[in-house]
């Protein structure tokens, strides 16, 4: 595995890039309310296409751990610059992966600019990092607001 | 050239792929299917491009994208009669300052 630079999550994770209470029954359906926040920030102009592109991504090998985290993410000539939006689950979880039975409870949906095509691997490393911390994980999904959801994530140094 | 290029690209975005999935898959066996899928696609590719392409990608992406005539692997700027020789076919598409392969399909 390539060495990367750690990344400090406070310039990419802010309350408005959290989504709570994430209802979906499907993994389209939670792909389209996670990609919301990146349209709100500018940092994704094509939601079909960056849509597309994230389903493209998924097809080839699936991003959700048996943890049940799910890092969707995809290069595209939809996205302008890096950046990431989470969401929380509520109730039992989705189906992310239809060949996996394990529900998923947090998603953290980056977007990846074409012509940055690697900028991504440090954002990735660490919230893959974060994932694997059953506690941390846990602790995160009980957050009652954006704000407090965002410090717990940026307060993270891995 | 064109279609080797396509095949080159292809190439990158499967390595990609399988170290996204080194990183997300920490400590699984995940990337076996990937592998085979990397290997299949290299003996699709010419040895003398292969080469070239290994060595590129020693030092970042062996396949960049040029935007407003830069080329994004050396932040140089291409000559805009390289880059139309290059769009018409009569070029191969690689950058005249880093030697990197160049996606002219994104913009």
């Amino acid at each position: 595995m390539a060495t990367v630079k750690p990344v400090n999550l406070k310039a990419f994770i802010t309350p408005d890039r959290v989504i709570l209470g994430l209802e979906a029954e499907d993994r389209s359906t939670a792909l389209e309310q996670l990609i919301e926040p990146l349209i709100a920030g500018d940092i994704v102009v094509d939601k079909e296409l960056f849509l597309e592109d994230l389903e493209r991504r998924e097809t080839e090998y699936t991003t959700m751990t048996d943890n049940g985290i799910a890092i969707p993410h995809a290069r595209s000539q939809a996205v302008r610059r890096l950046g990431i939006s989470v969401g929380l689950v509520s109730g039992k979880g989705i189906q992310f992966d239809p060949e996996s039975d394990t529900r998923c409870q947090l998603l953290f949906c980056i977007a990846v600019p074409a012509f940055a095509p690697t900028s991504h691997m440090p954002l990735l490393q660490a919230v893959a990092k974060f994932g694997r911390d059953s506690k941390r994980v846990e602790k995160i999904l009980v957050s009652k607001t954006q704000a407090v959801a965002a410090r717990y994530l940026v307060s993270y140094k891995g | 050239m064109k279609e080797q290029v396509q095949q080159l690209l292809e190439l990158q975005e499967l390595e990609f792929i399988s170290k996204e999935s080194a990183i997300v898959h920490a400590d699984s066996d995940a990337g076996e299917d990937l592998d085979t899928r990397i290997c299949k696609k290299r003996r699709q590719i010419s040895a003398e491009l292969l080469a070239r392409y290994d060595r590129l990608t020693q030092f970042g992406p062996g396949i960049v994208v040029v935007k407003g005539g830069m080329c994004l692997g050396c932040n140089l700027c291409i000559p805009q009669g390289d880059l139309n020789r290059m769009i018409n076919g009569s070029v191969d598409p690689v950058c005249p300052h880093c030697n990197r392969f160049l996606n002219l399909d994104v913009s």
